[in-house]
């Protein structure tokens, strides 16, 4: 549940998908907006069901909403 | 909008600490633990403030309850881990408060062997006060934790 525990794109897939609000996100998948604010900001660590259903609302796939900050470190080192 | 748990935890905490700042008064004000149980007024006080704060708590869950016709979610997945964590948290700080409590009075009235009633009471009230302070008060924190406030 800590603060950079996993990682997440959901705002910028969020401004890529016109402009979309915090409360048409959770409207769409079934939370408040308030979970979707401290999932932007990565202080908390939502539910295999909230990130499937996230995912889903941008037509992605979890793990490219998703990323463990060891695969970001990984990714780094390989560029 | 506030959501449902942490509206519930802010009122909760004025309800409970109204509860226990009277409590705190009629008990303490009126000669302490060596005359309470003597003093049928202030007991029936005491009770009546302590019902006063149930049924407050229980009109206030009732009044920010689920409504069907509501538009936005009041409640999700991350208001119930809060709830989970908060009501562990409240009951360690229960157990801590209730065998600081023993401890103390045990300390304090060693040497005569023998302790006033009246403290049984207040260890009764406090407790009830405490545990219901405490969740509310953890709650709101773990809400504090648990989010931004990012309005973008």
């Amino acid at each position: 549940m800590a603060k950079g525990e996993i990682n997440n794109q959901i705002r910028k897939l969020r401004f890529a998908k016109g402009e979309m609000t915090q409360q048409e996100l959770a409207d769409l998948c079934g939370c408040t907006r308030q979970t979707i604010i401290a999932l932007e900001q990565e202080k908390y660590v939502p539910s295999l069901i909230l990130a499937v259903r996230i995912a889903r609302a941008f037509g992605k796939t979890v793990e490219e909403v998703f990323q463990l900050p060891e695969d970001n470190e990984m990714q780094q080192e390989g560029e | 909008m506030m959501t449902q748990s942490k509206m519930r935890a802010q009122y909760g905490l004025g309800i409970w600490g109204l509860v226990t700042l009277s409590f705190g008064l009629v008990f303490f004000l009126g000669g302490g633990a060596a005359t309470y149980a003597d003093d049928s007024i202030r007991m029936l006080a005491a009770a009546l403030i302590l019902a006063a704060g149930f049924i407050g708590y229980i009109g206030m869950l009732y009044l920010t309850r689920e409504k069907s016709n509501g538009k936005a979610r009041i409640r999700d997945e991350r208001d119930l881990e809060i709830a989970r964590q908060a009501n562990e948290i409240a009951l360690v700080a229960v157990l801590v408060f209730v065998f600081a409590a023993c401890i103390s009075l045990f300390l304090g009235y060693e040497t005569s062997g023998s302790l006033p009633v009246g403290w049984m009471w207040f260890l009764a009230y406090a407790t009830a006060c405490f545990g219901l302070l405490a969740q509310s008060a953890t709650t709101l924190a773990l809400h504090r934790e648990m989010s931004g406030n990012g309005e973008r």
